[in-house]
C-alpha cells in the first residue's frame, strides 16, 4: 500500500471511529447506579402493589362488621324509643318524654342513614323496608305520645299495641339483616383471611421471582463490565509473553474500561511502531557500516598495494637524507634538490595513516613526482598548472592526484616520440572542485575508458589493463568518498589524441570524513609543505626540459648508481 | 500526539471484523431485549396476578356487586310460598316485574319469624310498599288489612282464591264456581261402581272461602248423578295457621277412619303431595283414587303411573303476569279490571306425557 492510500485509508478509519466514539459516554459508576435503580425500582413497584393489596384486604377486615355494629346500635336506639315510649305512657313524666324525643332523634339519624331505594339486593331491600317501618312505627308511636298527652286511654293503649307490633317486626328485621350481614361478614372474613394467605404465597413467589430477575440483571450487567477487563487482562498477558500482534477482542463498551481498553490499543501500536523504527533504523546502520567496512577494505588493498611496489621506505627516505646533506656538504645543489624532492616524495607516501589531506598537498606531491621523472628522464616530461589558489585547502583523500598523473605518464607518455606534457587545472564550476588532468599522449579507446571505468565498479578487480597503484582504487574510494558516480571521470578524444581525467569534487564537502578511519585534517597540513610556492605559474617550463625519458633514466640509472 | 494516538486506536478498533461486529451489536441488542421481556413479563403477571386476585375477591362476595335499582316494589303475600306453584307463580312474576321496572319479592322468606299472613299483610303495610299480591287464606282480619293498605295507597291484588268482600283491586285466578265445576267433573270421572267415601280437603274455616266453593260444588254435582246419593262427600278441614298441620291431619284421618275412603279431592299441592305420601306409607294404592292440584315432578310422576287419577293446575305463568300487570296497570292508570282469568289444565294419565313435554320445551325456552 502507498503511504497515500495508507493515509486515505487512515482518515476514514480514524473517522468511522470518531463517530463510534461520540456515542454517549456511560460511566461504570452511571452503569452501576443505573442497575441499582431499575432493580431498586421493581422491587419497591411490586411492594408498593402488595403493600397496597395487603392495605386494601386489612381495611376490608376492619370494615366487616361494621355494619353489624350499626345494626346493633339501630337496634339498640328502636329499643331505647320503645322504652322511653313506654316509659312515658308508663309515667308521663316530663324526663321520659325529652327521653323519647331525643332518642326518637338519634333514632331518625340512624334510620337516615339506611337505603330508601328498592333494589334487588335483599339486604337492601331489607334497609330500605326497616327505614319505612321506622317511619310508620315513629308515626303511631308519636300518635300514641299525643294520644296520652290527650288523656285518650283507648287510643293510646291502641296506639302502643300497634307500635309495639311495629316495633317486633322492625326488630325482627333488624335480626335478620343482622343475621344475613353476619353471615356475609363471617364468609367474607374467610374470604379475607384466605386471601391473606393468597397474598402471602403470591407475594412470596413473585418476590423470589423479581429476586431472580434482579440478580439475573446484576449478574448480566456487572458481567458486561467486568468481562472487557479479563479481555484486556489476558492480551496484556499475551503482549507480556511477548506477542505483540495481540489484540483485544470483542466490542469496546463506551466505559471507563472502554478507554483503558482504546488506550492500551494505542499503546500496543505504538510499540510496534517503535519496534519498526528501530529495526529500520538498526537497518540502515548495518548498511552504512557495511559501506565503511568497504571503504576500509579498499584503502587497506590501496596501501598493501603501495606496500608491495615500494622497497623499505624508512630505509630510502633516511638515506635520501643522508644524500641530501652529503650532496649539500660537497656543493651539488641540485642534487640536493632532488634528493631532497625524492625525499618529500616518499615522505608524503610514508604517511600513510593521513588519508585526508589538501589539494595543496597533493598537487605537492604530484609535482615532486614529476620533477623526479624529469630527472630521471632528461626534463622529459612538461608540466604545467592552472590552479585557483581559493581552492588548495579544499580537502581530497590522499593519494589520488599523484597515481593518476603517475597513470598519464605510464600509460599515455611512455615511448612517445613527441613531448609529453602533463597539464594540471583544478578550478571551481559552481560548488564543485574541477581537477583535471590532461596529457597529450596516446590517448584512450572508448573501449578501454570503459574497461577501467568497469574495474572500477567492481572492488578487487584490476582487469586486464594494469594502472600501478590502481586507478581502479583511486576511483572506488573517491566514489565511496563522495557517494556519488560522476566523480571521476575518464575523456579521450582516441588514440594519440591524449586523455584527459577529470575528478568532481564538492567545494564544501565535510561529512565523508567521518568514514575515513584516522581522517584528521591537521595531520595533513602538517605534511603538505607550505612553504613552497605553489601558484599559477608555469613549473614545467622551468623545470622540465625537451630531454627524452629515456635518456634521463638512464642518466637517473647512473647518479642513482 | 493524541491525533496519531487516535489513529491508532483507530487502527485497533477497526481490528474486530464488520461481520464479527455485527453478531456483538446483535448480542447486545439480544441482552437489552432479554431484559426488557423480562421486565414486561414481570409487569404482565403482576397485572394478570392483581386481575385475578380482584376477580377471586368478587367471586368470593366480597365485592358487593351493584344492585339494580327499581321505581316500584310488590310484594307477594301466601302461606304456600314454597309450593311448587307458587314457586312457578313467583318465577313468572319477577320476569315480569323485570319488564315493568318493578322489583317483586315473597314477604317473610328470609325473616326469622314464621309469620301469620295477617302479620305479613300489616308489615307489607308498614314497609310502604307499591302493591300487595295476596292469597288470601280466609281469616277475617284480612279484609280490614285490605282496607287498611287501600286506605294506604296501597293496591292490593288477590290471587288462586279471592276475598270478594275485601277492598281488593282485581282478582287473578279461576272463579271458585269454574273451579268447583271442573272438580266435580274429575270426581264424576273418577268415580267407580264401588267408590262410596269421597273426602274433600279444605283449608279454614271460612265458609266463603273458595275451598268451601269447590267442595260445595263438587258435592251437589256428585248427588246429581245415578247413584250419587250413596256416596258420601265430606270435608275434612286443615287449619292453614298451624305449621305442618295439613300432614299431621291427613295422617291422622288415615289412621283413624273407620274406612279408608274411595276418592281424595285435594284442593292445594302441599295437601296433594301429603295424601299421595299417606297411600303410599299406608300401601293404599290402587284402593285411594286422589284428585290433585297442581303439579310438582312427583305429583306429574304419580299421575303418569296412574297412582293419582288426575290433577288440576292453574297456569303459574299467566297467574304471575296477570298479578304484575294488574298492579302497573292500578299505578299508571288508577284501575284495573276487576277479575283476570286464568287458565286451568287438567293432567290425567292419558295427557301427562305431554304436558311434561310442553313443561321441558318451556323451561328450554326460559334457559335460552
Amino acid at each position: 500500500m502507498t503511504a497515500k492510500g495508507t493515509g486515505g485509508a487512515m482518515t476514514a478509519v480514524s473517522e468511522s471511529h470518531d463517530k463510534k466514539r461520540k456515542k454517549r459516554f456511560v460511566s461504570i459508576r452511571v452503569k452501576l447506579i443505573f442497575v441499582y435503580v431499575v432493580t431498586s425500582i421493581l422491587v419497591f413497584s411490586i411492594h408498593l402493589v402488595l403493600y397496597n393489596q395487603v392495605n386494601q384486604t386489612v381495611d376490608k377486615i376492619d370494615q366487616l362488621y361494621v355494619s353489624n355494629i350499626s345494626l346493633n346500635e339501630l337496634s339498640d336506639s328502636l329499643e331505647a324509643v320503645q322504652g322511653n315510649l313506654f316509659e312515658y305512657l308508663s309515667t308521663k313524666s316530663t324526663d321520659a318524654l325529652n327521653d323519647y324525643y331525643r332518642s326518637e332523634q338519634d333514632y331518625v339519624a340512624l334510620t337516615d342513614q339506611l337505603t330508601e331505594s328498592v333494589t334487588n339486593n335483599e339486604m337492601l331491600l331489607l334497609e330500605k323496608n326497616i327505614r319505612a317501618m321506622s317511619e310508620s312505627y315513629l308515626t303511631v308511636a308519636d300518635k300514641t305520645i299525643q294520644d296520652k298527652r290527650g288523656q285518650n286511654v283507648e287510643k293510646y293503649k291502641k296506639g302502643y299495641a300497634e307500635a309495639e307490633q311495629s316495633f317486633a317486626y322492625i326488630n325482627d328485621y333488624i335480626y335478620t339483616l343482622n343475621n344475613m350481614q353476619f353471615q356475609i361478614n363471617s364468609d367474607n372474613y374467610h374470604v379475607l383471611i384466605s386471601s391473606l394467605q393468597y397474598l402471602e404465597i403470591s407475594s412470596s413467589v413473585v418476590l423470589l421471582t423479581i429476586a431472580a430477575i434482579n440478580i439475573f440483571i446484576i449478574v448480566v450487567w456487572t458481567g458486561s463490565v467486568i468481562r472487557p477487563l479479563v479481555r484486556l487482562a489476558q492480551t496484556a498477558n499475551e503482549v507480556a509473553a511477548g506477542n505483540m500482534d495481540a489484540k483485544v477482542p470483542g466490542p469496546t463498551a463506551n466505559d471507563e474500561i472502554g478507554v483503558v481498553t482504546h488506550a492500551f490499543d494505542d499503546m500496543l501500536l505504538s510499540i510496534r511502531n517503535s519496534i519498526q523504527q528501530v529495526k529500520n533504523s538498526m537497518e540502515m546502520e548495518r548498511v552504512m557500516k557495511e559501506k565503511e567496512l568497504l571503504m576500509e577494505t579498499h584503502l587497506k588493498d590501496a596501501q598493501l598495494r603501495y606496500l608491495q611496489a615500494q622497497i623499505n621506505p624508512h630505509f630510502l627516505f633516511n638515506s635520501l637524507n643522508a644524500g641530501a646533506q652529503l650532496a649539500m656538504m660537497e656543493g651539488a645543489e641540485r642534487t640536493c634538490l632532488f634528493v631532497e624532492k625524492m625525499a618529500d616524495f616518499f615522505r608524503y607516501n610514508i604517511k600513510k595513516d593521513n588519508e585526508i589531506t589538501t589539494i595543496e598537498d597533493e598537487v605537492q606531491v604530484v609535482e615532486n613526482y614529476i620533477y623526479i621523472l624529469n630527472v630521471r628522464f632528461s626534463d622529459e616530461i612538461i608540466y604545467r598548472k592552472k590552479i585557483d589558489k581559493k581552492l588548495l585547502s579544499s580537502l581530497i583523500p590522499g593519494m589520488v592526484l599523484q597515481p593518476i598523473v603517475e597513470n598519464a605518464i605510464k600509460h599515455g607518455l611512455r615511448d612517445l616520440e613527441r613531448p609529453g606534457k602533463i597539464t594540471l587545472t583544478i578550478s571551481k564550476e559552481n560548488e564543485t572542485v574541477l581537477i583535471r588532468v590532461h596529457d597529450n599522449g596516446r590517448g584512450m579507446s572508448p573501449e578501454k575508458i570503459a574497461e577501467v571505468m568497469q574495474c572500477a565498479t567492481i572492488p578487487g578487480e584490476t582487469g586486464s589493463y594494469s594502472m600501478g597503484i590502481g586507478m581502479t582504487n583511486v576511483i572506488s574510494r573517491l566514489r565511496l568518498y563522495y557517494d556519488r558516480v560522476d566523480v571521476f571521470e575518464i575523456r579521450s578524444l582516441g588514440v594519440d589524441k591524449g586523455t584527459e581525467v577529470l575528478v568532481r569534487i564538492p567545494a564544501n564537502f565535510e561529512s565523508g570524513r567521518a568514514l575515513l578511519p584516522g581522517g584528521d585534517r591537521s595531520d595533513s597540513s602538517d605534511s603538505s609543505t607550505g612553504d613552497s610556492d605553489i601558484g599559477d605559474s608555469d613549473i614545467g617550463d622551468s623545470d622540465i626540459g625537451d630531454s627524452s625519458i629515456g635518456d634521463r633514466e638512464n642518466k637517473g640509472d647512473s647518479k642513482r648508481v | 500526539m493524541s491525533s496519531m494516538n487516535e489513529t491508532i486506536s483507530n487502527r485497533i478498533c477497526c481490528g474486530v471484523k464488520p461481520g464479527r461486529r455485527l453478531f456483538l451489536l446483535k448480542n447486545l441488542n439480544h441482552f437489552k431485549v432479554i431484559i426488557v421481556g423480562l421486565i414486561l413479563t414481570f409487569a404482565a403477571v403482576s397485572v394478570t396476578g392483581v386481575f385475578i386476585y380482584s376477580r377471586v375477591m368478587r367471586e368470593s362476595g366480597l365485592e358487593v356487586e351493584a344492585a339494580s335499582e327499581y321505581s316500584h316494589y310488590y310484594v307477594v303475600l301466601t302461606d304456600n310460598s314454597r309450593t311448587p306453584f307458587w314457586q312457578s307463580v313467583y318465577t313468572s312474576m319477577k320476569d315480569a316485574a323485570q319488564q315493568q321496572d318493578a322489583y317483586v319479592e315473597i314477604l317473610g322468606e328470609n325473616l326469622s319469624v314464621n309469620y301469620s299472613l295477617e302479620d305479613k299483610l300489616q308489615i307489607a303495610i308498614d314497609s310502604e310498599v307499591d302493591g300487595i299480591v295476596l292469597e288470601p287464606n280466609g281469616d277475617t282480619e284480612i279484609v280490614a288489612l285490605i282496607e287498611e293498605a287501600t286506605t294506604q295507597g296501597i293496591p292490593v291484588i288477590t290471587v288462586v282464591s279471592d276475598e270478594v268482600l275485601s277492598q281488593r283491586k282485581s282478582f287473578v285466578g279461576i272463579n271458585n264456581y269454574d273451579l268447583g265445576q271442573e272438580y266435580g267433573a274429575q270426581v264424576i270421572s273418577a268415580l267407580k261402581e264401588d267408590t262410596k267415601e269421597i273426602v274433600v280437603l279444605v283449608n279454614g274455616q271460612a265458609e266463603a272461602s273458595s275451598d268451601y266453593s269447590c267442595y260445595s260444588q263438587i258435592k251437589e254435582l256428585t248427588a246429581q248423578i245415578p247413584g250419587g246419593e250413596d256416596i258420601t262427600v265430606s270435608a275434612v278441614v286443615i287449619d292453614p295457621d298451624s305449621s305442618f298441620d295439613a300432614e299431621n291431619t291427613i295422617r291422622e284421618y288415615f289412621v283413624n277412619a273407620d274406612e279408608d275412603p274411595d276418592l281424595v279431592v285435594c284442593l292445594n299441592s302441599v295437601n296433594t303431595e301429603c295424601v299421595y305420601q299417606a297411600v303410599v306409607d299406608f300401601n293404599l294404592v290402587g284402593k285411594v283414587q286422589i284428585i290433585g292440584y297442581h303439579f310438582s315432578d312427583r305429583i306429574l310422576e304419580a299421575v303418569r303411573m296412574g297412582n293419582i287419577f288426575s290433577t288440576l293446575a292453574l297456569d303459574a305463568e299467566q297467574m304471575g303476569q296477570y298479578s304484575i300487570d294488574a298492579l302497573t296497570e292500578y299505578n299508571e292508570m288508577g284501575l284495573v279490571s276487576d277479575f283476570f282469568s286464568v287458565d286451568l289444565a287438567v293432567i290425567d294419565h292419558s295427557s301427562v306425557d305431554d304436558f311434561i313435554v310442553n313443561q321441558d320445551q318451556e323451561q328450554e325456552q326460559e334457559a335460552s
